[in-house]
Parts: C-alpha cells; structure tokens; sequence
C-alpha cells in the first residue's frame, strides 16, 4: 500500500513534470518554401514581442540550403518555446555574410519572409500581422522566402 | 546650306502634298471633335487590352518585314531606332489611371539598304508575368492606387521598365529602362526579357536611372533616386558594361530625379521642389507629391573627380528633361524644358483623357552656371510648349548648339494634349515642321551621317500617330532642312501605343 502510494506520488511527480514539460517545451515547425538551389543557409528568427520586432531575436535556428527537398521546402524547428504569441522572421543567406544583405539603399537583396507570409511595402510587416499562437502541443506553420 | 538634289525634293513636295490632303481628309471626316487628340491617346493602347495575345501584324506579331516608303529613305541611314514606353493599361478588371504606368513596350525600326523593318515586344518583365498568371493587375502604380493590392516586396517586383533604352556595345547589349528599379537586360534582335541588371552586389536591386548619359569615351554615368532616402546612387560603368565606381551622396529635395546631365568634370542635377509627403511608398504614389511654391530649385552639381558636391539655386520651377551640358571658361552651360506647373501637368497626363492647358507646357530654358561664385542663372528664350529634347549624342558633356525638340504648338487648340511639330535649334536659329493637328508626335533624335563630325549633317527622324487612321508613321528629316519636310516616311499599316524615349543603334 506504502509502496503503491509511493509509486503514486513518483507517477504523479513524473505526470506534473510532464505537464509542467509540455507547458514550458512546445516546438515550433516551421517550413520554409521556395527556397533557392544551391549555396547559402536558411536564417530564422523568433521574436515574442512588438517592440523587438524584427530587430532583436529572442530565439533563432539555421540550416543548409541544400536540405530543400524536392518542392523546395526546408523543414527548421526552433524548440522549448513557451505557450503564447509569436513571429517569425526568415532569409536566405545566399552570401554567407550572416545577415540579411542590402543594397546602398537599404532594400534586401536576399530573399526574407515572415509567418503568415506577412509583407510590408518595401519593409517589414507589423507583429500583429505576422504573429500566430504556439499552444502547448507544439504548431507547425509555413512560410516563403522571396 | 544643305541643297537637296532634284529627286529628293520633288519627293518631299509630293509628300507634304499627301500630308496636307491627309490631314484635311481627316478633319472633313471626323467633324474634328474637341477631344480628338485623347481619344487617340487612349485609343493607341487599346490593342495591347488585356491578356497577352497576337498582334495586328503579319504572323500575328507586333511585325512587319517590309515597310511601305514614301520618298527615298537614305542609303546612308543604317541601323536601329529603338523606342519604349508605358503600352498595357488593362488586365482582367483593372485599370491604370495614368500614362507611366503601364507595362513596357520597345518597338525597333530596322533601316538598311533603303528599306526598313519594324518588329514590337511586349516585355516579359517579372511583374507582367506574375500578373498575367493572376489575370489582372495585383501592385499599386505610380498614379494608379490598386484596391486589394498586394504588398510591394521590391521594385523590381512592380518594375514595368517603360520609360527608355541603354544600347551599350555598340548595341550588342541593350537594357530597357524604368527609374525606381534594374535595367532589364533584352535581346537586341528578339527584344525578348533576360533578367534584371545587377551592376554590383550594392546596387542589386537598386533604382537605375531612365536617363543615363554616355560620355564620348563609351563611359556610362547614371544614378538612381529613392523617395524619402535623402540620397542619390552614382553609378559610372565602363563602355564594357563593368561597374567602375558606385557613391551614394546625400540628396535633401530628391523625391523625384528624372534626368540629370554631364560636362567635362562634373554631374549636373536640378532637384525640384517636389516632395513625397512622409509615409509615401518609395515607388508611386503620384497622389502623395506636394509642390513647395516657396522653395528653389537645386542646382547639384557633383565632381566626377572626387563626388564632392557644390549647390547652388535657380527660382522656383519643374523639370523632366536636360539637354546637353558643358563647360564653358568657368561656366556650365545647359539646356532644360522648365515647367512653372509641374505637378498639375504630371497629374494631367492620365487615362483616358490626358489634358494639357498650354500654359501647363514647359518653356526652353537655359542655364548658366558659374563654377567661381558658385550662382546659377537662367534665360527663356522663347521656345514654349516643348519636350523631349535631343541632341547630338557624340558629343555628350561638350560643346554642342544643334538640338531637337517637340512642341506643342497650340494651333490645335488650347486642350489639345500631345506634341505637333518637330523643333530644330542652334544657337537662336530655329527651324520647325508641323504634322498638323490630326498627328500626335512623339520623340524625335538627331543621327549624324556617318563619317561627318560637322553639326546638323545628318537626318531627324521620329514616329507620329495619326489620329484619324490610327496608324503609326516614322519621318525621316534631313538634320539642317527640317522645314522642307520628310524625306521619307515609313507607314506602319497599324499604330503604336504612344510610347516615350528611343535610342538609334548605327549598323
């Protein structure tokens, strides 16, 4: 009986940090479509405020631009991602100079997008329009390079 | 004085025969209406409505193998007359609204041995394409605001490159040109889209000029201006097409830089008093443009040395076009056509009915820098209701007095919209044909005689759209007796959209 009770509280122990696990540890999934052939790798960026956006990332990823399957996706996922509201940021760094290149008048010359394929004229879009919700099972989103 | 043998003249005075009984044949028909000239104004666009489809030509293409002459076309005169301009204003429900927006157009006019070919590509660009697959227009234009419009990622993603050409290597390379974003590079034979022009990795993307100047040594200058930047690119390129030099210099009153101009040592800009109010995108927005009545206009004057930059003011006015600039004992000389109504003027250039109260015209002005007081002065000299001027190419940043320029002439009316005559000037001397009131005319270029460096030897030549046929007709000047007339004319049996700038590629 101890011993059940005893191997209730440690189940139970076990069960709270699970939940506790599964608050505090969703994956993001994020897929990047329309990628480029060739050099280069795929930069993402999380952001979970307005004000930072999309200057200060509070949690980023990368991968090779090789990784592109055939429809010319890559699949990056950024975990331990808390529950709540989100943007994110991505670009093809084709130069391998580790930042969204420019030409002399501050325009990308690398292709970038945003979630929800939010798009600001010749900017970047608000927060509000490229934030999604993370609930705590984890969200699997997709967005374009361009 | 040029004296035209027998042939030649009795040629031109059959055909000013044929255009005077043209003409009068038209105004009998069409009882003339008030609004004639932008009826056929919107009316050249209308064949090029909606989705990419064949044109009125043989084999169902914008061509034609064999252009029928009037007069003789000069054996001499060899080589290509390309020209551009805004041609498709209509795709599934929507609608352009003003002349510069719509999708690029070249036509080439091929002259050899006497005969001439004509050959008209809509270009291929990756905004045309993308919205050919959507069926209808998705991006907000200059003057056109576009409801539901999809967000502006990059100029060269609205870049419609419908403004004027950039034949380099003695014309094996050719560039189409818009003025927010790339060349797009086209085949000179095919006129078919290659891509956008990246003359560096800094310039990427960058806006490229509709107006860049080539120095006598093939050296290419341009620059590029961005609403709101405060700054404009420098780009010099060598005659091989490799980037030399690339500055940005800051640019207080640069919102919109058509034109600029060079001499000797020095870039030539007049910034006008033309603001893009805050929050304007940088591409378009025709709507967002305030005139500053109070402020001058800028002289900007840039060391090709060093990019050191002087500035001076001239009174209150606005600009599109430069002629030729030189220098001149400590001075800088130039040519502009100068608007007192610049704003009102560009508003009025709409679809379907431009208007253009002639008041609204600009006036030939010219300019005088002093290089040692740092002051610029200018003088009208009597030249009204002109655009478009021209000159002698070879001598680009020097010394040149022969000049060509349109002009409105008025006699059609107040209201009238569109260009009428052909204007030579040298000096105070100024010789002048008028089509009539039944021709809208459109840019017309000095072409030297091969192998002659001497000033006006050579020939005139420049399309004209008649408004009671509709049809499209290139006129060929002798340089120093424009007055006479034609010397030949080449009837398309079809018109042109009424287009912008060209450029003539010698064979």
């Amino acid at each position: 009986m101890i011993k059940n009770l005893s191997q209730a509280a440690r189940l139970m122990a076990l069960a709270a940090l699970a939940l506790q696990g599964a608050a505090h540890a969703a994956d993001i999934t994020v897929v990047v479509g329309n990628v480029q052939q060739g050099t280069g790798t795929i930069m993402l960026g999380l952001f979970d405020n307005a004000q930072s956006f999309p200057k200060t990332i509070s949690k980023g990823t990368m991968a090779q631009a090789s990784e592109r399957d055939a429809a010319g996706q890559v699949r990056l996922v950024l975990h331990d991602v808390a529950p709540g509201d989100y943007a994110v940021s991505a670009y093809q760094d084709l130069n391998g100079d580790g930042k969204l290149s420019t030409n002399m008048m501050g325009l990308p010359t690398e292709p970038y997008g945003f979630s929800n394929n939010a798009r600001g004229a010749f900017g970047p879009p608000a927060f509000k329009d490229a934030a999604f919700t993370v609930p705590a099972q984890g969200v699997t989103i997709e967005l374009q390079v361009k | 004085m040029h004296t035209p043998h027998f042939a030649a003249a009795m040629a031109r005075r059959q055909l000013l025969k044929s255009l005077a009984i043209g003409g009068l044949a038209s105004v009998a028909g069409s009882g003339f209406a008030a609004d004639a000239s932008s009826g056929a104004f919107a009316r050249s666009f209308a064949p090029l409505d909606g989705a990419l489809h064949a044109g009125p030509g043989e084999g169902g293409q914008w061509a034609v193998a064999d252009i029928a002459i009037t007069g003789r076309l000069p054996e001499a005169l060899r080589g290509t007359l390309y020209r551009n301009g805004p041609a498709r204003f209509a795709l599934g429900s929507t609608r352009y609204q003003h002349w510069f927006d719509g999708d690029g157009m070249v036509q080439a006019f091929r002259l050899q041995g006497g005969k001439a070919s004509y050959r008209g590509q809509l270009l291929r660009t990756p905004k045309l394409l993308e919205e050919e697959a959507a069926g209808r227009f998705l991006y907000p234009a200059f003057g056109t605001p576009m409801a539901d419009a999809a967000p502006v990622r990059s100029a060269d993603a609205v870049n419609p490159a419908n403004i004027n050409l950039l034949p380099m290597q003695g014309g094996k390379s050719l560039y189409a040109l818009w003025e927010a974003g790339s060349a797009l590079q086209i085949d000179p034979d095919t006129l078919a889209a290659q891509g956008f022009k990246a003359w560096s990795p800094e310039t990427q993307g960058a806006p490229f000029s509709a107006h860049p100047r080539i120095a006598p040594d093939g050296t290419v200058w341009n620059f590029g201006y961005s609403a709101h930047s405060g700054k404009l690119i420098i780009y010099e390129i060598a005659p091989g097409g490799q980037l030399r030099r690339q500055t940005l210099l800051d640019a207080p009153q640069a919102d919109m830089v058509h034109d600029f101009a060079i001499t000797e040592n020095h870039l030539v800009f007049l910034l006008m008093p033309l603001l893009a109010k805050p929050g304007a995108p940088p591409v378009g927005s025709l709507d967002r443009y305030e005139w500053q009545a109070q402020a001058p206009m800028l002289v900007m004057l840039v060391s090709k040395a060093d990019f050191s930059v002087r500035r001076m003011e001239l009174p209150n006015g606005g600009v599109f076009h430069i002629g030729n600039a030189w220098e001149d004992k400590g001075l800088i000389r130039l040519g502009y056509a100068r608007y007192t109504e610049f704003l009102p003027h560009l508003k009025g250039l709409g679809l379907p009915s431009p208007t253009a109260r002639l008041d609204q015209l600009a006036r030939w002005t010219q300019v005088e820098i002093n290089l040692a007081q740092g002051t610029a002065r200018q003088f009208d000299v009597g030249l009204a209701g002109v655009e478009f001027p021209r000159f002698d190419a070879r001598l680009t940043g020097q010394r040149s007095e022969f000049g060509v320029l349109m002009q409105n002439s008025g006699s059609a009316g107040n209201d009238q919209w569109g260009m009428d005559s052909v204007v030579t000037h040298s000096g105070t001397t100024t010789a002048r044909f008028r089509y009539g009131s039944d021709w809208i005319a459109e840019e017309h270029l000095y072409v030297p005689a091969p192998g002659s460096s001497a000033s006006a030897s050579g020939w005139v030549l420049g399309t004209a759209l008649q408004k009671a046929s509709g049809r499209t007709t290139l006129s060929v000047f002798e340089a120093d007796a424009i007055a006479s007339g034609p010397v030949a004319q080449l009837a398309l049996p079809f018109g042109l959209p009424l287009g912008l700038h060209g450029q003539f590629v010698t064979a």
